[in-house]
């Protein structure tokens, strides 16, 4: 197709010099996340207060110079509670999300690869797993045990583990009718072989594409928890756990729950973004990147 | 200045004589430029291309891929598109600058008074809509019928374009239909408005050859009938001589010669058209010769061509085709050319690539060769999708693929299995490399069974049979260059000398005719050629015996094919091979092939020596085969075409596959009964209730090669 | 097309079969005692012995399984030992309410979503498509609960224009009922709007890109014709099935709305469940949720067939 079309040399550019190539969003997510992933990290140490420091003299004190977003009904800065908090966020989407792909990748892999029998019981034991509505089996893993954020963590992983599954099944499946893997079986590739270097390359863009969207869901579904009370637990900053503790005060002191509301909504578009970038620049036919 | 006019055959019955006065074009194409935007750059689609169309006449546009020939007929169409634009040029239909009229005057007329039929019947239809309003849809539109009238219309429509029963069809959807019947819908709805020029892009290419012919047949009638013009794209010189009075020879986006269909395709002046007339392969060919090819790739333009656009292929180039663009040379009868040799060259051929011409002895015919067969496939049958369960209603029997083959291919030999889709010859072919494991019967190689090997885990006996593709794109890993691509199979054959394996991926490289540099190249970065080499050069990495080629050409410009075609042979010839070569044209397994096996439905039909099968008693399927394969204008005659029904259910049950579609089916026997097979001393074998007597009393479809000795091997 | 329907009710009785054991274990392994619970804090342990005797709570738990199992094919799922009352009428009850803020969101979100869907993909790359693709992100990028606080502040707090929670029979009369609707139903197509927008774009896309489009416009149909006849007929086939799969989490109970707004749906109860540690109820609640969420996925494949001809007319039922 591209006879006539010079060589591009991308591994030798550095990303710097591709900037101007790359995909908007995947700038525009890039720059929304970044401030993000810093207050994940440092948080604590770049708070002005200590997050959890309550002061019944300072209760439900509006936005100003002393305290920047206001703060709660404990007189707790609002600010430096949704500072240290986006690790919480952060932590509980990435985690879970990690935890689904660890799960989910290999059963999937699997089950495209092998097919039969293994493959019939895996995509099975998924079905039965996706009867139920993904909130309440998060609810169902965690009524049995008292409620901890790092059982929300492996609650949300499960709940995502068949959408990996069937995701990398179906590309697997795809990628099994390609020449190129029918040429590697008869050159007398081991189904390893295949399966790590012919198909895993080839899976990873579009998983990683899905990945981001997956984190999206999972800070999503972990603040849905920690608002029923099921994630993480007070005294902690969970954005989630803090729109929930704002409610009954939302008349008087609406800026408790905006604050976190509004970091929320950066992470989700800027997870958003980077994953449509990616898909972008991902994409195969987009021909200066392999 | 061009060949003498006299001397032009009288081809088309339509064009009475050369000296009446010509009416004006029904649609003249002028000065027409077309380009491809986007963020890399602008690329030229179409150069200042300029032709006519006469009232009552068909047109072919013919080029390969990435000539602009598709293109041109969109812009026609104000269909473009995807980033695509008319820099400049008329368009002139009746008289009238299409390109200045607003596009709701366009639409207009698209439909009505010009209409189109695509390449692909299978996606033209839109899965969601009854056959039957979709052809009504224009009627509505621009002929302003009721629904109730136009479904009238439709049903007459459906049985002009050979529908036997156009009620049924018209209730349909697509999916119901078979792809030839699909394509006379397509038809059908063009008809409909009674438009008076009729757009064919590529309207048989996805098509079997049998459907193809035909189609070929009903659209021929219909012009002729209707007083149709007809602009045909086509990559098919076969089939463009069959239906066009005159022919446009596109190359780069560029008309590089126009003229009679007859004078172009029998003494073609431009060399690109000598090179493309010349690269056809032809059964009647004498099959020791290399075929004659065009070397290099198809160019692509940037900007307005600043030198002849076919300069760096063509062998006749000197330095002033080089430096300066060709103008169109033109005689009074509207033929033209565009190089400043024409005239010089009017009597040169196409040049041979060796100046021997012959291939070289062949080394593997030894007296190995009579030895043992190198594949033994003894009654190998395969059925897909067959299903137990413990619900009762899902359990079915399966569809089958392969029923019932045997047949073997000696060391060295080449066997060529020709069929149609559906009739399971590339199924054959992953159970000789057991990529699929057979339902019964046994594959051997070299004496050993294959499938059991492979399931035990033992790879070596399986490295010695590879495959070659037909989707040069596809068989290569996006993300891996050619090098890394062809360093495993030496590396899993124990080669642990990297600098060694660098020396041998370059020998290999070399040998089918590429750059070693390639071996960094990523295949996105290849034309379709060259992925087939490096589909080649990967599949003799493992140093094989045996090589299935899986349409392995097919997808190919017919100038590339005949490149490929050759190394094959030299391959072959040099290496001591075994192929088995898969193909739905007869035509390319009659140059490659030693013996052929004949496939319809699952079934061998026909199986022999070439020589023999290109020759009477033939198959009655073999016979529809040969005498659709299109011939040019100087190969001499046309033999009367078979013509087969569509096909109206899948072949199976009990007795011939090929029954159903058999224009000598015999009754009731043929259907009921499995047919007997007639063998001769020489290996030829048929399969037919019809004795082999009567079978041989059929005129042969190309008499020069009746004579057996005629026929090497 | 029949014998895929009941292949897949088939199935699905397996699976619900599955769940229902995978649920009456969980909820065993949930801490508190059915039999102390009701006995009450202060009751002698043997007090509590006889109340499980009673209750068959002494025998293994295959049995139990085995009693519960059965009560649910006869219809009868328990009684609810905080509400000390039959589940059945409350659950049905609840599932009623859950059923009407499913269709109302749903309807809302079908017309608007692909109305918006189709409009960014003619519009493609254009204003248009930028404006709806942003409003998309918009739904999207705030969790359910926050939308809900906000519209609970702007039009109960501060414009007092509608009821912040709680719900209304029809029987009220249809200002009252409609009235506890909106805000729910607007959260709710705040929430389900993006996906549906954005996938009725994208399949539009692709669509619009196809051979039979291009056909119908070489027909010299109107853009019109070719948009909402040939394409859109296409392009919503999967926008259907995931249409259907959010009328199964609706109707399953969407916790979080449901308690912000107080609406006493199918969430509602769950949540209530669970928290007041009500095992009949809960294994109830969870059973006939999953049932529900089950039905409509079921119902999503079997409308994606049928609204496509080429499953319709006798395609495999695999």
């Amino acid at each position: 197709m591209t006879d006539a079309t010079p060589v591009q040399s991308a591994p030798s550019r550095g990303l710097l010099a591709r900037l101007p190539s790359l995909p908007v969003s995947l700038i525009i997510g890039i720059v929304l996340l970044a401030p993000l992933v810093v207050a994940a990290v440092a948080g604590g140490s770049l708070a002005p207060y200590p997050y959890d420091e309550m002061n019944i003299m300072s209760r439900l004190q509006p936005p100003g110079a002393d305290f920047w977003f206001g703060t709660d009904e404990f007189g707790r800065d609002v600010f430096s509670r949704t500072l240290v908090g986006t690790g919480s966020s952060l932590v509980m989407g990435v985690a879970a999300t990690a935890l689904s792909l660890l799960a989910g990748v290999p059963l999937g892999l699997i089950a495209g690869y092998k097919g039969g029998r293994v493959g019939e019981a895996i995509m099975r034991a998924m079905d039965v797993l996706m009867s139920f509505p993904p909130i309440l089996l998060g609810i169902l893993v965690l009524a049995v045990t008292p409620p901890a954020q790092w059982k929300a963590i492996v609650a949300i992983g499960i709940v995502y583990v068949p959408q990996v599954v069937r995701l990398t099944r179906a590309i697997t499946l795809e990628l099994m009718q390609e020449e190129f893997i029918t040429a590697a079986r008869l050159r007398g590739e081991s189904a390893a072989y295949i399966l790590f270097h012919e198909i895993l390359p080839n899976i990873w863009p579009p998983l990683a594409v899905e990945a981001s969207l997956r984190v999206v869901f999972a800070i999503l579904l972990g603040a849905s928890l920690s608002f029923i009370g099921m994630g993480a637990q007070p005294p902690s900053s969970d954005w989630g756990l803090m729109i929930s503790e704002a409610r009954p005060f939302v008349e008087q002191a609406p800026w408790i729950a905006l604050c976190p509301g509004f970091a929320l909504a950066t992470a989700v578009i800027g997870i958003n973004l980077l994953g449509d970038g990616l898909r972008a620049l991902l994409d195969p036919r987009n021909t200066g990147a392999h | 200045m061009m060949t003498a006019p006299q001397a032009r055959p009288a081809v088309s019955p339509v064009v009475a004589s050369a000296s009446a006065p010509k009416p004006a074009p029904l649609l003249d194409v002028r000065g027409l430029t077309i380009s491809y935007g986007n963020a890399r750059g602008t690329l030229r689609a179409a150069s200042d291309v300029g032709f006519a169309i006469r009232p009552g006449e068909v047109m072919g546009l013919v080029g390969e891929s990435g000539s602009g020939k598709s293109t041109i007929a969109m812009a026609i169409l104000d269909l473009l598109g995807g980033g695509g634009r008319v820099d400049s040029g008329e368009i002139l239909f009746d008289g009238t600058d299409l390109r200045k009229l607003p596009a709701s005057e366009r639409r207009a007329l698209r439909g009505d008074r010009i209409a189109a039929v695509f390449q692909d019947p299978f996606t033209s239809l839109n899965p969601a809509l009854t056959v039957g309003r979709q052809i009504a849809e224009p009627l509505i539109q621009h002929k302003g019928l009721s629904p109730r009238q136009a479904a009238v219309r439709v049903e007459d429509l459906l049985a002009e374009v050979g529908i036997r029963d156009p009620r049924r069809v018209a209730a349909a959807y697509p999916h119901e239909l078979s792809g030839g019947m699909q394509q006379r819908a397509l038809i059908a709805t063009a008809l409909g408005c009674e438009p008076k020029l009729l757009i064919l892009d590529e309207p048989t290419t996805a098509l079997d050859v049998t459907v193809e012919a035909r189609i070929i047949e009903l659209l021929a009638k219909l012009c002729d009938s209707h007083k149709l013009s007809a602009l045909f794209v086509s990559h098919n010189l076969g089939i463009v001589n069959r239906i066009c009075q005159t022919v446009t020879v596109l190359y780069g986006g560029v008309v590089v010669e126009t003229g009679a269909t007859g004078r172009v395709l029998s003494r073609p002046a431009h060399p690109y058209a000598k090179g493309l007339v010349a690269a056809l392969p032809r059964i009647t060919a004498d099959r020791r010769h290399r075929l004659p090819s065009i070397p290099g790739t198809v160019a692509k333009l940037s900007g307005s061509p600043a030198a002849c656009v076919f300069a760096p292929r063509c062998p006749f180039a000197e330095e002033t085709c080089r430096s300066r663009p060709q103008a169109m040379l033109t005689d009074g009868d509207g033929d033209g050319v565009r190089c400043w040799k024409a005239d010089a060259l009017a009597g040169t051929p196409w040049p041979d690539e060796e100046a021997t011409g012959l291939r070289r002895p062949r080394t593997g015919e030894t007296a190995e060769t009579r030895s043992a067969p190198l594949v033994e496939v003894d009654h190998l049958r395969k059925i897909y999708g067959a299903s137990r369960s413990i619900l009762p209603w899902l359990r079915r029997a399966g569809t089958v693929a392969v029923e019932d083959v045997s047949f073997t291919i000696g060391r060295g030999e080449v066997v060529g299995v020709v069929g149609e889709s559906g009739s399971g010859k590339s199924t054959i072919g992953r159970a000789l490399l057991a990529l699929t494991e057979p339902s019964a019967g046994t594959v051997l190689f070299d004496g050993a069974d294959l499938t059991q090997q492979v399931k035990r885990g033992d790879q070596t006996l399986r490295r010695r049979a590879q495959l070659v593709f037909q989707n040069s794109a596809a068989s290569l890993n996006p993300r891996k260059t050619v090098g890394a691509a062809m360093d495993r199979p030496l590396v899993l054959a124990g080669r642990a000398d990297a600098e060694e394996r660098r020396k041998t991926i370059a020998g290999l490289l070399t040998r089918v005719g590429l750059p070693a540099a390639y071996a960094d190249r990523f295949p996105h970065e290849l034309s379709g050629g060259e992925r087939q080499r490096v589909n080649i050069a990967r599949a003799l990495a493992t140093d094989p015996d045996f090589v299935v080629c899986d349409e392995a050409v097919s997808a190919l410009d017919v100038s590339v094919q005949a490149n490929i075609l050759n190394l094959l042979a030299e391959l072959r010839d040099e290496m001591g091979l075994s192929y088995l070569f898969i193909t739905h044209d007869i035509a390319v397994v009659s140059h490659i092939a030693d013996r052929v096996l004949v496939v319809y439905g699952g079934t061998i039909c026909e199986e022999g020596p070439i020589g023999r099968v290109l020759r009477p008693p033939y198959h009655p399927y073999t016979e529809a085969l040969l005498s659709a394969v299109p011939r040019l204008a100087g190969d001499g005659p046309e033999a009367p075409r078979i013509l087969l029904e569509d096909a109206a259910t899948a072949p199976g049950g009990r007795g011939c596959a090929f029954a159903a579609r058999c224009p000598r089916k015999l009754g009731a026997v043929c259907d009921e009964q499995a047919p007997p097979v007639h063998e001769t001393a020489d290996g030829h074998r048929i399969a037919c209730h019809i004795p082999l007597a009567t079978l041989a009393e059929r005129a042969a479809v190309f008499p020069e090669l009746a004579d057996a000795d005629a026929l090497p091997r | 097309m029949l014998a895929y329907t009941l292949t897949r009710l088939v199935y699905l009785a397996l699976v619900l079969a599955v769940m229902s054991v995978l649920v009456f274990l969980v909820t065993q392994a949930m801490p508190g005692d059915v039999a102390s619970m009701i006995a009450g804090q202060f009751a002698s342990k043997e007090v509590v012995d006889a109340i499980a005797v009673k209750l068959g709570l002494d025998q293994p738990l295959i049995v139990q399984y085995g009693h519960w199992a059965a009560g649910i094919l006869r219809g009868d799922l328990g009684r609810s030992l905080v509400l000390e009352q039959p589940i059945a009428p409350i659950l049905l009850e609840a599932l009623g309410r859950s059923l009407v803020l499913a269709v109302v969101a749903l309807a809302v979100v079908a017309v608007v979503g692909i109305g918006l869907g189709v409009l960014a993909a003619v519009r493609r790359g254009k204003l248009t498509d930028q404006l709806v693709s942003g409003v998309s992100y918009l739904g999207i990028a705030v969790p359910d609960f926050f939308w809900a606080i906000v519209l609970v502040l702007v039009f109960g707090s501060y414009l007092k224009l509608l009821p912040t929670g709680g719900y209304a029979p029809i029987t009220d009369g249809f200002l009252p009922w409609a009235s506890h609707l909106v805000l729910p139903v607007v959260t709710l197509v705040l929430m389900l709007l993006a996906r549906i927008a954005r996938l009725t774009r994208s399949s539009m896309i692709d669509v619009l890109q196809t051979n039979y489009v291009k056909f119908a416009r070489a027909k010299g149909m109107p853009e019109s014709v070719v948009i909402l006849r040939h394409a859109l007929k296409n392009a919503l086939l999967p926008t259907i099935t995931v249409l259907a799969i959010d009328f199964g989490l609706i109707l399953g109970g969407v916790v979080v709305i449901e308690t912000i707004f107080s609406y006493p749906g199918m969430g509602r109860l769950l949540l209530f469940a669970i928290q007041r540690h009500d095992l009949p109820l809960i294994q109830a609640t969870i059973l006939i949720v999953s049932a529900a969420y089950c039905l409509a996925n079921l119902t999503a494949d079997l409308l994606y067939a049928f609204v496509n001809p080429k499953i319709r007319h006798g395609m495999r039922a695999s």
